[in-house]
């Protein structure tokens, strides 16, 4: 007897084994910010009832030398139930990027009858469910339709002035996903605060959003509204004892491991009830409560870290204590701004902000 | 005092009927090997010989013809039986291998005063023509007497010539072989009544020269033959020439063809005992030396694929002697899960495998468990002629231990064997992850053991055997993939098998023969990650029987069933994953998983038969038909196929010996070939109950060309027609729909240059050329097969120094692997899927991109040492001696901008230890 897709999955294990024995090469890490990026899509409601109106938040940065530039952020229309659950089965879709909506935040309503007009599952015991995906592109130059060859390649590109089709340092185009289910929901992970060096970081000098965030009533502090670096970040007086514990020395190794750690990581309250939802779809296949599988994603514009993606709480052996990482000081002096943004397995996303000052 | 050795003769051969056979040189030698009846000839040493096969009275046997002794080695006369005027006859039982070579030498019946030794080791150095049945070499052992005579003084009335008139000359031969009979007494009665006597020489041949012209009586006679007798006429101023064949009637020595049965199968690829464990890059483990034969492409990495004339790892099946295996590798390519040293061969059908199997439309590999060793060994190694003696050993190398003892019971023919491993990989792969950032909770280990008990008659073999291996593995990810967060956390891996099986082989009548194989056993697979989980476990019962009838001369007939029921329960709690040449539907991070549990009982009945058809020695025919149902899909399927093979020239023909004819071997099959859906393709929830088997057509022709004694060249071409593949398609129910409208084929050519095992060298030369190609439906583009592979080229070959030392080298040179590219500039290479923080990747035609060129270097060096009682051997081998960094994949960062390539394993030397008794 063979299942061969999952099997497949058990013979590539010696894949896995080359992965670490193997040699491969050392790209920058993704929580290291040098270019255009988005960190993070928020929805108010990670799992919407049918016809709730679900609002999008994008936290974005651009890192590159070229900061001050022009950056356009676009919203597709709403695109529901592809063949499969595919995204890219929504390319088939000729009015998808039509019309597109601007700004850090959009919304659309889910359908009334998202979860009724689909076939139900051949299996009574696995949720019914409908799903919407929005797509978005974030462009320092313009917006413009591109010809496809490819049945997954992306149907909107970015050019400067110049007409040339920038590429993925300066333009990112993604999807988000929101899932509804009849009687399932689900809360954005809830970060308090920040920690650096052991000690809990002053509530003025950092920033978090933990959901809710409806355009019309946002949450958190300012700093990590829109655009991360929209603002400037305040400065660091490291004489004030309040905030000396975020200064800390330039290191000549530029962010190696060679240089001081600094143990950083959010303040994130596992007994928080927002922190304890359960996976009710496992739950409901299972017949047992089971949590949710949640990590945090690290980002930095200078410096480095040890680990960029820790383990918050797994699904089977619950909360992992240890999910803070080590920063490494840059080689500039300067001010260095530190993110992170905790996910949970069912689209739910909460984030904080710090800046540190390497002098 | 003058002496000399003079070879003898030797004593018994198969038990053919036919006293003595007398004919005159020139004339052509019949085939009169169908007269055999196995029954006994008695005589003055009045020997039994069993033939494996006692072929009843009326029937045909197989063609078979004794080796012939090609190269003879002189004893050295023990000095002091010399001095002494001693003289003995030595009978010895010799055991000749595939290629003539005698692989041991044993005494039955020492006669002691240096004769025993003497004579062995002259044995060993003898080379034969090897035996064949139908045409095909076979290991034999036979019994040889050795005669030590000392050779008498010159006598002065042999010096006188007798009067000149005609002369009388001839040879004998064994019966039914050509092997010249040396020191046969030929005695004449001279037309006046007297008698002379004259002994054949080396080469079988006597003469009577200048002998008056008339009748004369000729009397040959030899120690364990029959005597025959003759009437011989001289005539003036002529040579008569004779050819006398005798008999032999030889007592107490078995005789067992050792000889398989002439494949049934177009093409089968055996690796032997002396090549499995010293094939370099192997670290000596069996089955990975089958990725060294022609049509089996290099897999990717470290992974233990099968990956067989362009077919999908899935559609090659394991066996041990007929039972399937769930697994062949521990942790997926480390090692085999059956040692080597419980192997006695491997058989590899790449493909027109006969009606015996079904439910695939791959390869077949099928290894054969050995039976417990029990031979005792003399002083230093020395081969005896006894058994009853426990053999053990102890094994120890960077990935594992293992232990191995055998040996008789107290109940007659009665044997055992037992043997374990444990890996210990724990001790460095965990400090390796942990620095990785993973909490190890349960380090990698594996195991497996087996036990062999054996009953074994001339007539009949009875085994039973438990085996079964387990791997695990959990650890807990602290440091997710940025590619795809969701899959961190808590990972277990799990792989078991245990089987008891039973065997029974025997001759029900001289023409009927049976082959049973009945197994029952567990298997389990279990992988979990997050809140994502596989488990699998089967109880499958297989059950193989198979009659054979020779139902004529040259015509075999086989019947079997071939049952497979295999209770089982899974759970799966996935996402849908992408299947190979499927776009990246992006990280599993968000997705809500969904879940099938089953529990049913899986019947797939097969039937099967197939006629080995002889209507001349030329040409052999083997049609067969197979009918196999799967309960799951409520389907049938009817296989029919046929191979033929054909001796467009004979190898070395028995009736000129001398001849340097070399055999040419035209051959080709045709068959079709089904393999039913994945269980998770007919699921209700992951698949579409009701589809169909896929479906293979096998088109293969070759030639078969021996170059010299030892080297042999084999060409195939092969081409594979793939419908009713299983494919699947988005549908609005956010899952997939499964169909038969996959398409494929493969085109290829093989190439194997061998040099068959010799006590010094064994290696080849393989090469496979093949295209692979898929389409997802008659509409769909056609793509490239993710493991298609167009050249493959393997040099090997290890060569004994002697003193223990073997030396082996391996190079291969292999067109890279297949790889799916992101898009590339202009084109967006990913997108950002914001619930996981993760990206996608775009990608362009599946499997368009070629990976650079792979080659490799692998050494190997083995010592042993023998000591009274035990020996001792060490090996090293070493992979990738030159450090090539070889690509095995693409490698991006996290956007997928930009892309490099990952590169393979570095050197790696592997060194093992080995003790045994």
């Amino acid at each position: 007897m063979q299942w061969s897709m999952f099997e497949g999955w058990l013979r590539a294990l010696p894949l896995v084994s080359l992965a670490v024995l193997g040699c491969g090469p050392d790209f920058d890490p993704p929580s290291e910010l040098h270019s255009l990026r988005v960190l993070g899509i928020q929805k108010d409601m990670p799992y919407a009832d049918p016809g709730q109106t679900v609002h999008l938040h994008m936290l974005w940065e651009d890192a590159s030398e070229h900061a001050a530039r022009s950056v356009v952020v676009r919203w597709s229309g709403p695109c529901f139930d592809p063949a499969a659950d595919l995204y890219y089965a929504c390319f088939t879709d000729p009015n998808l990027f039509t019309g597109m909506t601007g700004g850090d935040r959009a919304s659309f309503a889910m359908p009334k009858d998202i979860i009724s007009r689909r076939p139900p599952p051949s299996d009574a015991k696995n949720a019914r469910y409908g799903i919407a995906y929005v797509f978005f592109a974030v462009c320092a130059g313009e917006l413009v339709p591109v010809p496809v060859t490819e049945e997954t390649a992306f149907p909107i590109g970015c050019r400067d002035e110049s007409g040339k089709l920038l590429g993925s340092d300066d333009f990112v185009a993604g999807y988000v996903s929101v899932y509804s289910f009849q009687s399932f929901h689900n809360d954005n992970p809830f970060v308090s605060g920040f920690e650096f060096q052991g000690r809990p970081v002053a509530s003025a000098s950092f920033c978090t959003d933990h959901g809710s965030a409806d355009a019309d009533d946002p949450t958190g502090t300012d700093d990590c509204q829109a655009r991360a670096g929209s603002s400037a970040p305040r400065d660091i007086d490291c004489d004030d004892p309040k905030q000396a514990q975020l200064c800390v020395p330039s290191c000549a190794a530029d962010g190696d491991s060679s240089c001081p750690a600094y143990a950083i990581r959010p303040t994130v309250d596992k007994s928080n009830v927002s922190n304890q939802n359960q996976d009710d779809v496992s739950k409901q296949l299972l017949g047992r409560n089971v949590g949710e599988q949640m990590w945090i994603d690290y980002y930095t514009d200078a410096g480095k870290f040890k680990s960029a993606v820790r383990l918050l709480s797994d699904a089977t052996s619950g909360w992992n204590d240890d999910y803070g990482t080590k920063y490494y000081a840059p080689k500039a002096p300067g001010l260095a701004r530190v993110w992170a943004l905790v996910h949970d397995n069912r689209g739910g996303v909460g984030w904080a902000g710090v800046t540190l000052k390497v002098q | 005092m003058v002496f000399a050795v003079r070879r003898i003769c030797l004593l018994v051969v198969l038990a053919a009927s036919g006293s003595l056979a007398k004919e005159r040189t020139a004339a052509a030698q019949s085939d009169d090997s169908s007269q055999g009846t196995g029954s006994v000839p008695s005589g003055a040493s009045g020997a039994v010989v069993k033939p494996p096969e006692p072929a009843p009275g009326a029937r045909k046997k197989p063609v078979i013809v004794l080796p012939e002794l090609i190269h003879f080695e002189h004893a050295t006369y023990p000095p002091a039986a010399a001095k002494a005027g001693q003289e003995a006859d030595v009978t010895l039982k010799l055991t000749i291998d595939r290629d003539g070579n005698v692989s041991k030498a044993e005494v039955p019946a020492p006669v002691g005063k240096g004769f025993d030794e003497a004579a062995q080791q002259a044995a060993l150095k003898f080379t034969f023509r090897p035996a064949t049945r139908d045409g095909v070499p076979i290991p034999v052992a036979i019994a040889y007497r050795y005669s030590f005579t000392l050779a008498p003084a010159p006598a002065a009335e042999a010096a006188q010539p007798a009067q000149t008139a005609g002369n009388l000359s001839g040879i004998v031969r064994l019966a039914q072989s050509n092997t010249p009979l040396a020191g046969a007494a030929v005695t004449f009665t001279l037309p006046d009544g007297t008698q002379r006597q004259v002994t054949t020489d080396d080469s079988g041949k006597w003469q009577l020269a200048n002998v008056a012209p008339g009748q004369y009586r000729v009397h040959v006679e030899s120690p364990g033959f029959q005597p025959v007798e003759n009437q011989e006429e001289v005539v003036l101023g002529q040579e008569t020439n004779a050819t006398y064949r005798l008999t032999p009637v030889a007592e107490g020595i078995e005789i067992t063809v050792q000889g398989e049965r002439p494949p049934r199968e177009m093409t089968r690829r055996t690796i032997e005992r002396r090549e499995i464990d010293r094939i370099p890059g192997t670290s000596g483990d069996a089955l990975r030396s089958l990725q060294s034969l022609p049509g089996v492409a290099r897999p990717p990495g470290l992974a233990g694929f099968l990956i067989v004339r362009g077919s999908s790892p899935n559609d090659t099946q394991v066996y041990a002697d007929g039972s399937l295996l769930p697994l062949i590798y521990h942790f997926g390519g480390l090692s085999s899960v059956v040692p080597t040293e419980l192997l006695d061969k491997i058989d590899f059908y790449p493909g027109n495998f006969g009606a015996k199997y079904g439910r695939v439309q791959g390869g077949i590999v099928d290894v054969a468990l050995r039976s417990p060793d029990t031979q005792c060994l003399g002083p230093y190694g020395a081969p005896t002629e006894k058994k009853g003696c426990f053999h053990g050993m102890a094994q120890v190398d960077l990935i594992d231990g293992r232990l191995l003892l055998q040996g008789p019971l107290p109940a007659k023919n009665w044997t055992f064997a037992v043997a374990g491993r444990r890996s210990w990989i724990d001790l460095w792969l965990k400090p390796l992850l942990e620095r990785a950032g993973s909490s190890v909770t349960a380090a990698p280990v594996y195991y497996d053991y087996q036990a062999i008990v054996d009953h074994k008659t001339a007539s009949s073999r009875f085994s039973l055997r438990a085996f079964g291996s387990d791997d695990k593995f959990r650890i807990i990810i602290t440091d997710p993939a940025a590619e795809d967060p969701a899959l961190g956390g808590a990972l277990s891996f799990g792989t078991s098998f245990y089987r008891g099986q039973m065997l029974y082989q025997t001759d029900l009548t001289p023409s009927v023969s049976l082959d049973t194989m009945l197994s029952a056993g567990k298997n389990s697979i279990g992988f979990s990650v997050g809140n994502f989980l596989f488990n699998l476990d089967t109880y499958p019962i297989y059950a193989r029987s198979e009659l054979g009838f020779k139902v004529a001369t040259g015509v075999k007939v086989n019947a079997g069933l071939d049952f497979e029921l295999a209770p089982y329960e899974v759970t799966v709690r996935f996402p849908q994953p992408p299947r190979a040449g499927e776009p990246d539907p992006g990280p599993f991070a968000s997705k809500p998983p969904q879940e099938s549990h089953v529990k049913s009982t899986s019947f797939r009945p097969g039937w099967y038969a197939d006629a080995e058809l002889q209507p001349s020695r030329r040409l052999r025919i083997i049609p067969g038909v197979r009918v196999d149902y799967a309960r799951d899909t409520g389907h049938g399927d009817f296989s029919p196929r046929i191979v033929a093979r054909y001796d467009l020239l004979k190898g070395a023909d028995p009736v000129e010996p001398e001849s340097n004819a070399r055999r040419t071997t035209l051959k080709g099959g045709a068959g079709i070939y089904y393999q039913p859906p994945q269980f998770q393709e007919t699921n209700p929830v992951f698949g579409t109950p009701g589809l169909h088997s896929n479906r293979a057509v096998h088109y293969s022709i070759g030639v078969e060309q021996e170059l010299t004694k030892q080297v042999e060249l084999s060409v195939e071409g092969f081409y594979k027609d793939l419908t009713r593949q299983v494919a699947r398609a988005p549908n609005d129910q956010g899952t997939y729909t499964y169909n038969n409208f996959g398409l494929g084929s493969v085109v290829g050519m093989e190439l194997l240059l061998k040099y068959k095992p010799s006590k010094r060298f064994f290696g080849w030369v393989a090469y496979t050329l093949s295209r692979s190609v898929r389409r997802d439906s008659p509409d769909s583009p056609e793509y490239l097969f993710q493991y298609d592979q167009t050249h493959n080229l393997i040099v090997l070959g290890s060569y004994r120094l002697g003193r223990g030392w073997e030396f082996g080298g391996r190079f291969r040179i292999v067109t890279g692997s297949l790889d799916t590219a992101s898009l590339a500039t202009p084109a967006l290479p990913a997108l950002y899927a914001a619930d996981s923080g993760a990206y996608t990747q775009l990608q362009g035609k599946p499997y368009s991109t070629r990976l650079p060129l792979f080659h490799q270097l692998d050494l190997r060096v083995d010592k042993r040492w023998q000591f009274r009682d035990w020996r001792f051997s060490t090996y090293l081998d070493v992979q990738n001696v030159y450090n090539n960094a070889a690509v095995e994949g693409l490698s991006y960062n996290y956007d997928y901008s930009r892309r490099s390539y990952q590169t393979g394993i570095p050197i790696i030397p592997s060194l093992g230890l080995r003790g045994e008794f």
